[in-house]
């Protein structure tokens, strides 16, 4: 039986370090390849000694690599792999994914190396000459990486450029989504995938146990929340990744800021973002129908509010917006904003998604009124703090959603955590009726598939067998077929049995089942019992040749019913002995007849 | 259909020119470019006869192909070719030919006039020898379309329908698509067909059948088959229930256009049967169809196609008979198969409720909960779940605004007002969505319900949010909102009234609308506004406060408030201070629609107990307006037979009651006004051609001309006016109104040209050509007149008929002789009666914005333009933007008039346009302060107001306007320089 192997590298019952390998008919695949925030050792990339045995390259293990989209937990340790491991095969990804994940990578590295100082890290030349590997790919166009392996993308929501991955090597397929959305959010569509039926699917399980509340609410909370404050003259940070969520918000505030004709400034730390704004400007066709319609007349990422922010505006007075990144507060200008801003209760912060614990994001969420920002220094926080989801990943039902658009036959969990999966498992044994898994890193799943398989059948043998069963597609009547399925060499053949028989010069047997039934309560002599049961058979079997001879036996197709001359100490009971005679081919037909003769006759004579 | 067939035809002769040498084509273009050519019918006819025999199948085709430009052909040809097409049928061996053959049938026997009964029957001897699957297709179609045509001919509709059913089997799925097509068009229930070959357990008839291909491997066969029975349906058969649970299972079809039918099958089903009981899915218990066909529907807001999404919103809406278990479930993403009640999103917040799933909303909300019970948390899918949230949260708005749609038409349709209170939160959240249709929409939508539902306290919240939306649709659309909802508490009203305030505040322009609001408010929560009376006039329990000022647009709307409130409440009229009972009859005078005109004022602040008085009803004696004009106009109705004198008294008289009863019955005004305003140009022209006068000596000659002439202006400013100002004047009525206005201008020409005779002799050249330009004016009059009148083909009274007979025949230059002419004829005049009916409605303005106002002026620099908002209620006209222009009347007399766009113009109901524009209001040298007059204008004569449009002419009907309401005084006041 084929199979297909999957081995989390990185993103089994975690989140963080995405790196899926997949053997799918004989072709390895690497699906994404990121790092993990919260390592800053080798831990912070995924373990592919794994693959290499600690020598060599990738490149004779792998056939290709897919990133579904640029995140820096799904495509973070791209230079580290395809440079300092050695990947020369080609790496997938879509075209907006193309451009901005080297930004990132970018802006990754400064980080590490220029500001933490560590060494043996990849080079920007490195980033470019990975990128230089990388193959972009359309949405629903199909790739062929080589004669047996083909890859599609499907759009997934999530951050511009997201995509889903398709793979497909003979009848086995494996999708994987990526991170994905379900729900349309300000500036991007929702995850679409059509009926492909993969052999397995693979998605992320981030919110397993949350079911959203509407949209709508959320965005309502946070604009009412924002108003209320700027109106009341206090400032409002919102710590954000420069790409991603960042987009969102800006169109939701920028949208109610011309809608309401409010006028006080919402500032953006610039750099990577106008950059990347940049970016969600060119590819429009990614956003959603308001942003795709409204673009001929005015680009929506043109904001007209928005302006770029300046370190020097800290400590203007009067109400503002500002959007800083990091979106975790641990360090660069939202930290900065934040601890001149947190003693004033009149602001506010708004931390719109998830906060690893040790960030001071994370300690304030969690409800830290005291902290010590440097050692020594305790700091009250004044401000008021609220938590925003407006993470774009799909939530249970949305999970849910998806599994039955494209109706899988295994589902596999990864990119959660693992109590949450367990959880998200168990309803989906238990309402989709499909087997489920989810692996920790580095352990090795096996799903069998049932492959189809195709034999070549007579038109001879279709021929008779429209004729038995009528030519209606009534699925109400389940049709079997009867033949004899040849193997020669690599091709299989199904023909009608004498055919076989001639061909294979074999002796013909027929197999035939008899059985006797006692019928009670009929009149004798046996004529007027036999014509009796002929009438009875004729109102249920409607739809078959039903014919009584000469010799008072009846004929129904091939089965023969035939009074049984009893002992003739009987003759003063009711009753009589009825042999049913069916050969193996009308098996279903004998059957049905014989629980007629047991069980319907009797009712309608007494 | 037929194009579809036409595309095909000719893609199968793409197929032929692959096979025929290319160069044969090429020449037999070349020898027949006449295709354009209208050939003769009997010629083309005789072309085909002869060109088919014995030709090849392309130049058959190419023949055909011609031919099929040329349809459609008279009845008599048509037998004629059909009869050749069949002929040639037979012995054509090309398909394609065959397939264009059948087409050309189908064609021709929708021929008007042409019984195809006849090429029915051949065309079914065909299909029996024909195996193309492409030609059958096309052949039922023409069956099909023959029989359509043919609806008396039961046995024809028989015969096609056994052959169909019968033809289903067919391998190429066109015929079966056509043959279902058949059944569909063509089947009764009584067609319980069975085929011999068929071996089946159950019942067979007809809809059984084709529900049978609901299951085809080709997806076009199974949209036709379901199409066939919404056919079916649609024809008023009545379906069997047992398609029901195919249908369903076609509603997780891979194809789109197949889910697209089968969800509208579906819902037909669900009201034909609703109450038959069905097994619920993974139970054994039993619901009802409708309730099973609404989840299933629900689910389909999962669907991938979004078209399929929009039309599963766009159905659920009349699902009216859905159970209440199931429809609170559209409305909540977490609630499982157990069907229990759902708590609103406030409830739940109250509660603090706590769920299986996290909500998300929360910080560290989300860890796994600990207990699990199998048995109540299952069912995702359970379709309904959540359907609503969803879908009004769906990627394309579409979608959205078909969801909003449905949710608000089963919300108001509940004779419970629960659904409707829980269905709030989420309309409201649709006000805040990224699409301003959609929120439009939502504010429409939310209208419908808030009859039913009290609002509570963060729904309001939400409302109160939108209202600074800087639509001012959705602003009005609010305000309308909170105009006609019920307020839960004191505070809700507070807030509400405080919103309001602050929008006016950043929206003076919504001044009018807020007053209204205001209004409806404090009529519907007179106890909670009794409550708040203090708080709202802030007064103080010991102190007086200072007296707010009274030209205060927020504090006008706080009295608005308070007083419609202490219309039904009079308690509360104690806690007014003095000031506000001074104020009340200030606004009691100045907004006299949004303030009540009696309530009882007492106080006893001041010592002495001052008491206001209401002002005196208007004593309505007569009871019946009606009857009362109706009486009045019967006066004047045989105004001939009594003397010139006593016609006058008699005119006199009637004009008068008539104007009194404009005042007294709004409804009877505009007939009132019109039949008054005929009755006062008539009387004017008897006092104008009094004989007496007329023919009198040189003194009363010339006070009879001082008279005279503006007389004739007044006339012919009336009739002007009551030709165009009114609605529904029937064409007699305004050829009655246009001769009365030919015999003014007549007179007005005779005094002219008395007057220009009597001074000829100092410019006599000069004056001549006058006389004659005067005539010839005239002249262009009359023939207008009488081009109108031949047009509608009315007959003209005497005096227009002499015109047209004599007057035309004379010469422009012979002005003493039309002068004799006209004179007497003038005088021979007498009144004629009038009879306007009720239908006649006056077409006026009524301005909104801007309101007189001499204290405060409006303000403009200098070297810029000064805005000025209008806004206006138009009543009666047809085509603002054409017709209505606001005319603009400096102090120097010059005028200007402005165009409205369409933009500023917004149909309430028909006959009903809300108006609101800018006009921008350009300076001249001007140092002080001055007026200028604001009206708005209706156009009559778009020539003419072209030719005048910067010069004010002398007379108001000379420049082709007429003003639709009092002019409205501005005062505009131009900033000094600033001296730097």
């Amino acid at each position: 039986m084929p199979d297909i192997r999957v081995v989390p590298l990185g993103a089994g019952q975690d989140v963080g370090r995405s790196c899926i390998l997949v053997t799918l008919g004989g072709k390895n695949i690497m699906l994404d390849c990121g790092m993990h925030m919260g390592f800053h050792d080798e831990r912070r990339f995924p373990y592919f000694n794994y693959i290499t045995g600690g020598n060599g390259r990738l490149t004779e293990h792998i056939d290709c690599v897919i990133i579904s989209h640029f995140h820096l937990d799904h495509c973070g340790a791209l230079p580290y792999m395809s440079e300092m491991v050695g990947y020369d095969g080609p790496i997938y990804m879509t075209h907006p994914t193309k451009a901005i994940c080297p930004i990132l990578l970018e802006d990754y590295r400064k980080i590490t190396v220029d500001r933490k100082g560590e060494e043996n890290f990849f080079t920007s030349q490195m980033i470019k000459d990975c990128m230089k590997k990388v193959v972009p790919v359309n949405l629903h166009q199909t790739v062929h990486v080589d004669d047996e392996l083909q890859i599609k993308a499907y759009y997934a929501g999530h951050v511009l450029g997201a995509a889903m991955f398709y793979m497909k090597v003979g009848t086995e397929s494996v999708l994987y989504t990526g991170d994905y959305n379900m729900t349309p959010d300000r500036h991007l569509g929702a995850a679409w995938v059509d009926k492909c039926r993969p052999s397995l699917l693979i998605t992320e399980s981030t919110y397993a146990t949350t079911i959203r509340d509407s949209k709508r609410c959320r965005e309502r909370d946070f604009l009412k929340k924002v108003h209320e404050r700027v109106e009341n003259g206090g400032k409002v940070l919102i710590p954000v990744f420069a790409l991603g969520r960042a987009q969102e918000l800006c169109i939701l505030l920028e949208s109610y800021w011309e809608r309401m004709n409010l006028k006080v400034p919402i500032y953006f730390s610039t750099g990577l973002t106008n950059k990347a704004t940049e970016y969600y400007k060119l590819f429009i066709t990614w956003t959603n129908q308001k942003i795709k319609n409204t673009f001929v007349e005015r680009n929506m990422f043109d904001f007209k509010h928005i302006k770029g922010f300046n370190r020097s505006y800290i400590e203007n007075p009067g109400p503002m917006v500002v959007f800083a990144t990091p979106g975790m507060l641990h360090g660069g200008l939202s930290l900065e904003i934040f601890k001149k801003w947190c003693t004033n209760e009149k602001n506010m912060i708004i931390m719109p998604g998830y906060c690893v614990a040790g960030t001071v994001g994370n300690k304030i969420l969690s409800g830290m009124r005291k902290i010590e920002l440097k050692p020594g220094q305790i700091v009250e926080i004044k401000m008021q703090v609220q938590y925003m989801s407006f993470s774009a990943h799909a939530d249970a039902k949305g999970i849910m959603q998806l599994i039955r658009m494209c109706e899988p036959e295994n589902v596999m969990l990864v990119h959660g955590e693992a109590a949450k999966m367990e959880f998200l498992k168990s309803k989906i044994n238990k309402e989709l009726h499909l087997p489920c898994f989810k692996p920790a890193n580095g352990e090795t799943v096996v799903i069998t598939t049932n492959p189809p398989i195709s034999a070549v059948a007579s038109v001879k043998l279709l021929h008779k067998h429209r004729e038995v069963t009528g030519i209606t597609p009534n699925p109400k009547r389940i049709k079997t077929i009867h033949g004899t399925v040849i193997i020669k060499g690599n091709n299989m053949q199904l023909v009608d049995s004498n055919d076989a028989i001639d061909e294979l010069k074999l002796k013909k047997h027929e197999l035939r089942f008899t059985s006797t039934v006692h019928i009670p309560n009929i009149h004798r002599p046996t004529s007027v019992a036999m014509n009796q049961l002929h009438g009875h058979l004729k109102k249920n079997l409607r739809s078959h040749n039903i014919s009584i001879n000469s010799e008072e036996n009846i004929l129904i197709d091939s089965v023969l019913l035939k009074a049984q001359s009893s002992a003739e100490e009987k003759t003063d009971q009711e009753g009589m002995d009825v042999l049913v005679s069916w050969s193996m081919q009308d098996e279903e037909l004998g059957t049905y007849i014989m629980d007629l003769l047991r069980t319907g006759f009797q009712t309608r004579t007494t | 259909m037929a194009v579809h067939l036409k595309k095909r035809a000719y893609e199968e002769f793409g197929h032929v020119i692959q096979e025929a040498p290319k160069l044969k084509l090429r020449k037999l273009r070349i020898s027949k470019p006449s295709s354009s050519e209208p050939a003769t019918l009997s010629a083309v006819s005789e072309d085909i006869q002869l060109d088919l025999e014995g030709q090849p199948s392309h130049i058959v085709l190419q023949i055909l192909l011609k031919f099929s430009k040329q349809l459609p052909v008279s009845a008599d040809h048509a037998q004629q070719i059909c009869d050749i097409l069949l002929k040639h049928f037979h012995s054509e061996k090309n398909t394609a030919v065959r397939a264009k053959i059948a087409w050309l049938l189908r064609r021709l026997s929708s021929t008007l006039g042409f019984h195809p009964l006849q090429t029915a029957d051949k065309i079914i001897i065909l299909m029996d020898a024909e195996v193309s699957g492409k030609v059958l297709a096309q052949l039922w179609s023409a069956a099909l379309s023959i029989a359509l045509r043919l609806t008396q001919e039961k046995s024809l509709h028989q015969k096609l329908v056994t052959m169909a059913c019968s033809g289903l089997t067919d391998h190429h799925q066109e015929v079966r698509c056509c043959c279902l097509n058949v059944i569909g068009n063509l089947a009764t229930n009584k067609n319980t067909s069975k085929l011999p070959s068929e071996k089946r357990w159950d019942q067979v008839n007809v809809h059984t059948l084709v529900a049978d291909y609901f299951a085809d491997p080709e997806p076009r066969v199974r949209s036709a088959s379901l199409r066939a029975l919404i056919l079916m349906h649609q024809r008023g058969q009545r379906l069997e229930l047992n398609v029901y649970e195919q249908s369903c299972a076609a509603l997780n079809d891979d194809h789109e256009v197949v889910r697209l039918t089968a969800v509208e099958l579906v819902w037909i089903l669900s009201h034909v049967y609703p109450e038959s009981l069905v097994k619920a899915p993974c139970s054994d218990e039993k619901i009802r169809l409708v309730d099973d066909a609404f989840a299933k529907i629900c689910n389909l807001f999962n669907d991938s196609s979004y078209k399929v999404r929009a039309e599963a919103a766009r159905l659920l809406g009349s699902m009216h008979l859905v159970s209440d278990s199931f429809l609170f479930q559209t409305l909540d993403k977490k609630l499982m198969s157990d069907l229990r009640r759902k708590k609103s999103l406030n409830e739940q917040a109250k509660e603090g409720f706590v769920e299986e799933f996290s909500s998300g909303a929360k910080w560290a909300d989300d860890a796994v909960p600990r207990e699990q019970n199998p048995d109540t948390t299952t069912l995702m899918n359970s379709g309904a779940c959540g359907a609503f949230v969803h879908g009004l949260e769906d990627e394309m708005m579409e979608v959205r605004t078909a969801a909003v749609d449905s949710l608000t038409e089963l919300a108001s349709q509940r004779s419970n007002s629960s659904f409707a209170q829980a269905a709030l939160d989420f309309l409201v959240d649709c006000l805040n969505d990224e699409i301003e249709a959609v929120r439009l929409n939502a504010v429409n939508s939310l209208h419908m319900i808030v009859e039913h539902v009290t609002l509570l306290e963060d729904q309001l919240d939400n409302v109160h949010s939108a209202m600074e939306d800087s639509s001012g649709d959705i602003r009005a659309g609010i305000h309308q909102l909170l105009s006609s909802c019920r307020l839960m508490s004191k505070s809700c009203l507070y807030d509400t009234v405080m919103m309001l305030l602050k929008n006016l505040n950043k929206y003076p322009q919504d001044r009018h609308s807020i007053w209204k609001t205001q209004q409806r408010l404090g009529k519907h929560h007179s106890e909670l506004v009794y409550l708040l009376v203090p708080q709202l006039l802030s007064c103080h329990p010991f102190f007086d406060t200072s007296e707010p000022e009274m030209d205060d647009p927020s504090y006008i709307s706080i009295l608005i408030l308070v007083f419609n409130a202490a219309e039904s409440c009079p308690q509360m009229i104690q806690l007014f201070p003095e000031h506000v009972l001074r104020h009340y009859q200030y606004l009691r005078d100045s907004i006299p629609e949004l303030v009540p005109q009696d309530i009882q004022l007492t106080t006893n602040t001041s010592g002495v107990d001052f008491c206001i008085q209401s002002p005196p009803h208007q004593s309505d004696s007569n009871n019946d307006p009606a009857s009362f004009l109706q009486q009045t106009l019967a006066r004047v109705r045989d105004l001939k037979g009594h003397e010139t004198s006593t016609q006058r008294i008699l005119l006199e008289r009637t004009i008068h009651d008539l104007r009194h009863t404009v005042e007294i019955a709004p409804s009877l005004s505009s007939t009132a006004q019109c039949s008054a305003d005929f009755l006062q140009a008539q009387l004017l022209l008897l006092k104008a051609v009094d004989k007496k006068s007329w023919s009198g000596s040189a003194q009363i000659c010339c006070q009879h001309i001082a008279f005279a002439k503006p007389a004739a202006d007044q006339i012919i400013q009336l009739t002007l006016e009551l030709e165009h100002l009114y609605l529904g004047l029937s064409d007699e009525e305004v050829a009655m109104i246009r001769q009365l206005r030919i015999k003014a201008q007549a007179l007005l020409f005779v005094l002219q040209l008395q007057e220009l005779t009597a001074g000829k002799q100092s410019q006599p050249q000069q004056d001549n050509a006058r006389l004659t330009s005067l005539c010839k004016k005239f002249f262009r009059m009359v023939e207008g007149l009488q081009i109108f009148l031949n047009d509608r083909s009315l007959t003209p009274d005497s005096f227009a008929r002499t015109l047209f007979n004599e007057l035309l025949k004379l010469s422009p230059q012979k002005h003493s002789l039309i002068i004799k002419f006209l004179q007497p004829l003038l005088s021979h005049y007498s009144a004629s009666e009038v009879d306007f009916n009720n239908k006649v409605q006056r077409s006026s303005v009524v301005v909104q914005q801007p309101q007189p106002r001499f204290d405060a002026p409006i303000t403009f620099s200098a070297g810029l333009a000064a805005c000025v908002h209008v806004e206006a209620t138009l009543l009666n006209v047809v085509n603002p933007v054409s017709e209505i222009r606001i005319r603009v009347m400096y102090p120097d007399m010059s005028c200007q008039l402005f165009e409205l766009h369409s933009y500023d113009v917004k149909q309430l109901s028909p006959f009903r346009h809300q108006i609101k524009s800018k006009i921008y209001l350009s300076h001249t040298q001007w140092s002080d302060s001055c007026v200028i007059k604001l009206s708005f204008v209706k156009i009559h004569n778009k020539r003419v107001v072209l030719q005048n449009c910067q010069k004010e002419s002398a007379t108001d009907h000379g420049n082709g306007q007429l003003q639709l309401c009092k002019p409205v005084s501005l005062t505009i006041h131009p900033k000094p320089a600033i001296r730097v």
